[in-house]
Formats: C-alpha cells, structure tokens, sequence
C-alpha cells in the first residue's frame, strides 16, 4: 500500500521515503546549515515569545502608565543601543553607515545560480537558500532589474562585521516580503507601486507605494538619516499587541528596529483609538510598544522692520 | 534495526534546552535533519515544516520536563513522531510500518550525530554523492528534484519511457544511499553508535 507520496508523479517505494525527503530538502535549501525562515517561525513562538507575555501582561495597566513605559523603554533601548554601538570599534576603513545595508532577493521565478538549486520555490515565503538569488552589490542590477511585478521580494536587513560582534541575541533579523503591482528597478533603489503589501514577522504594512534602497548606506548613523525602507498613504497593523495605524509616511529604522511613522492620521489601539496628531508628531512603533514624539513650535516675534535711510 | 542513540559523552559542550541561547542553537543546529526526518514520514513539505515547527513548540513549553541524561534530537524525533500520528489520524493517511519508521528514525539520528561529532551534515555528502552519479541518472535526479520537472516531462526530455525513468530515479536513490552510508560507516573518527 502506498500513499501518495510523491510532490511529483513518480510513485515512490516506501522504504525510499528518506532518500526521497533528502534529497528534496536538500533540492530546496541546498547545503545552506540553517532554514533561516523556518527558524525565526520557531524562534517566534519560543524563545521570543516570553517577551510577547509580558506586554500581554501589561495590557491591564492604565494607557498613561502604557505610554510612560513605551517611552521609557524606547529611551532605554535607545541608550544601550547607542552605548553597544559606541563600544564595538570600527576599522578605519570601515565607517559605521556601512554596517546596515539591505538585500533584495526575488522568491519565486529566480535565474539559475551557476551551482545552485532551482528547484522552484514553494508559496511558502522568505527562503533564503540557493535557490534565491544573493546579489552582491556588483551583482544587483543584474538580478533585480527584472520588472516582474509577480515576484516577490524579500528584503532583508543584514549587519557588517561590527555589529556582527554584538552578542547573539543582540542581532536583529528583519524580514520583509514585499509584493507590489509594479516594481521598477533604479539605479540606487527598487520602487515598489500599487497595493504595496510588505509583511513583517511583526507587522503587516499595506502602502501605496514603498522604496527600498539596493545598496550603500542606509540609515546607519544619526547623521544620515536616509530610509532603509519608506512607504508612503500606508496602514500598518499589527496582531499581538493589537494595533491599526493610518499614516502618510513610513520609514523603517535599521538601526533601531523600530517603524517611524508621520503624517499619522490615526492610531487604534486595543487602549482606545487616538486622531489627533500634530503635523509634526512621529508615532514610532516597536514591537512591543509605541511612543509618540512630538516637536515642540517655538514662535518667535518678528524682528523689528528695518527701514531704509534711518538708524 | 535497533534505534540509535546518540548521546556522546566526548561532545564539545552539552546544550541545556531550558537555557533559551541554548535553546536557539539546538534549534539552528536540529531544525533541517528534523525536517528532512518530517518530510519522509508526512511526505508533505508544508506539513513537515508545520511539524517541526510544533515539535519545537512542544519541546519548549515542556522543557522542564526534558531529562538531561536523554538525548536532545532524539527527545525531538519522539515528539514529531507524536505530532505526525496526530496529523495521519486527522489526514486518515495510514501510517508506516514499525520497522520502517525505525529505519527512517536511525537514518536520520545517525546524521544528526554526523553533524553534531563531525560536523558533516547530510546534505554535505548529498553533494559530493550526486557528482559521484552517472550522468544518466544524475540527468533523471537533476530533473526530477532539483527542477521540480513532472514524469512525463522529464522521459520527454530525456528520450526515455516513463518506466525506465522510475528506474533510473529509483536506482539513482540506491546509489545514493548506499554512498550517504558508507560516508556515516566511514568518518575521519567515527563514533557512531547504535
């Protein structure tokens, strides 16, 4: 008796169900170590999730003491960040906004590597394997400058070899899956038109138009402030905490993690639902918090008219 | 065949799951031999994925259950097999026979000890096996899997019968075998136990 146990058509012996399961593995990913999605899948649901917990946890306290503590927290991880940062030194050839550049991979329909796989990739999304394409900046042009709109694109963040000293568990990996109607290659970024959807293992950002830059220096000091990844009339949500924000402008920071957003029309969140936002506020929203940063307008009197021929 | 048991009292560094960095790394370290063990009892990629993915769920939230003087991979191989029953009886897909789902389980706990003691993964030897093939069948197994091509079209292409391909796949995966075999018969330092 035999199940159907063929991705294919070709009935298979049981007892050559491992060759079998082997070899389309390795069809799949190669001899890459690491399943990269699947492990953050497991990751999210493991190790990472006792952080969720606690935000769950602090759901029952008052929107003030919410709010305080998402602030706090965002200053706090900001402070240690920009001290880890300062701690790790960097190679005089190496300047700092090298450090966070963003890779564009085409999932699906991918040319074939000289020595990779090509197996197509299933709809499952985010496989970083050899069956994708890997461009090196020299290579990129080359691979994304395919305008097929029926890809899709997985960006990722990746870190250099400074911030690639950081402990384990300080490493971000940001993944984003990006579809679009149309997507047009530029010399220094891919743009991204039409029911942009762009998913995140935290949130789901659906935006009119997105840009991510292919390569260079993206975000990677206070100094250059460049998006690593900007969409504009978007709507980010996110399940857990419940979130629904409507918002004219969205950067991704890099550096920080965290999504900026401006233009904010409105907020909902499981405290209640905010409208009123100033020209100048920046919602920024992390994954377990959100504070608001608002510019204080100073007004200052006219100087006094100067009129001509008198002193 | 008896189960292999892979614990290695010379390994570098025990790995305690209920330490979360460790808990990681034996995720990084298990999660693609898991899969592969998933994937030839469900046959399904989706399902197996889903199956590791619950597996590792299971192990987390029970991990103070998790004997330290047991094997970690083979703890794990023991809760997919629980996860696949609970996925055949929801399928109504039969399940495979006792002596198979050993040989299967063997199959991969000896390459999960590879990997950890020899730092040889399967898919390693994968490589160096399939340019050991004939070009005939490396052509069929190129086609086949590494393609995605269906049956028909593949003998098509190659200007065979749909019968002699399933041969020569089915020969391809002896040859195969017997390669990934004698690579775990003969190591640099084989320790392998059984």
């Amino acid at each position: 008796m035999k199940n159907d146990i063929s991705n294919h058509d070709v009935p298979l012996p049981d007892d050559e169900r491992f060759m079998n399961a082997a070899l389309e593995e390795h069809a799949r990913l190669g001899s890459l170590p690491n399943d990269e999605a699947l492990i953050d899948r497991i990751l999210l649901e493991t190790v990472n999730r006792k952080a969720n917990t606690v935000a769950i946890a602090s759901k029952n306290s008052t929107p003030w003491k919410s709010l305080a503590i998402g602030i706090t927290s965002a200053a706090a991880g900001l402070t240690v960040g920009f001290f880890a940062l300062q701690s790790f030194p960097l190679r005089d050839s190496v300047g700092q906004e090298e450090e966070v550049h963003f890779v564009v991979r085409i999932l699906e329909d991918a040319p074939t590597p000289a020595t990779a796989v090509t197996k197509a990739a299933p709809a499952l999304v985010a496989r970083p394997s050899e069956s994708l394409i890997e461009p090196t900046y020299a290579q990129v042009d080359a691979v994304v400058g395919s305008t097929d709109a029926s890809a899709d694109y997985l960006l990722e963040t990746q870190f250099g070899k400074s911030l690639a000293q950081l402990p384990a568990k300080a490493h971000r990996h940001n993944s984003f899956l990006i579809s679009a109607e149309n997507v047009l290659q530029a010399s220094n970024a891919t743009r991204f038109d039409g029911n942009v959807v762009i998913a995140h293992d935290t949130w789901r950002i659906e935006a009119s138009a997105a840009s991510v830059p292919i390569a260079g220096n993206v975000g990677g000091n206070a100094e250059d402030p460049s998006p690593s990844l900007s969409a504009t009339n978007v709507v980010v949500t996110q399940a857990n905490p419940l979130r629904t924000v409507y918002a004219k402008e969205l950067i991704f920071d890099a550096v920080t993690g965290n999504l900026v957003l401006t233009g904010v029309q409105s907020l909902s969140a499981s405290e209640g639902e905010m409208k009123k936002f100033q020209a100048s506020d920046r919602l920024i929203l992390t994954e377990m918090s959100y504070s608001i940063e608002s510019i204080p307008t100073n007004t200052y009197a006219s100087p006094k008219r100067v009129k001509p021929g008198r002193n | 065949m008896p189960q292999t048991s892979i614990i290695d009292p010379t390994a570098p560094r025990e790995l305690d799951p209920k330490n979360g960095d460790d808990f990681t790394e034996l995720v990084n370290l298990h999660h693609r031999d898991l899969l592969v063990y998933a994937r030839a009892l469900s046959s399904d990629s989706t399902t197996a994925a889903d199956l590791v993915q619950d597996a590792f769920v299971v192990a987390f939230d029970k991990v103070n259950t998790f004997d330290v003087t047991r094997d970690f991979a083979t703890w794990m191989r023991g809760i997919i097999r629980n996860k696949w029953r609970e996925w055949l009886r929801k399928n109504q897909k039969y399940e495979l026979t006792d002596e198979l789902l050993a040989q299967i389980d063997a199959d991969i706990a000896s390459w999960q000890n590879q990997r950890i003691n020899e730092s040889n993964s399967l898919f390693d030897s994968l490589d160096q096996g399939l340019k050991r093939l004939p070009d005939t069948l490396r052509d069929a197994v190129i086609a086949y899997y590494y393609e995605g091509r269906n049956g028909d079209e593949i003998a098509e292409r190659l200007d065979i019968a749909p019968a002699a391909l399933r041969k020569r796949l089915q020969r391809a995966r002896s040859i195969l075998k017997q390669f990934l075999d004698q690579r775990l018969d003969s190591p640099p330092s084989s320790e392998q136990d059984s």
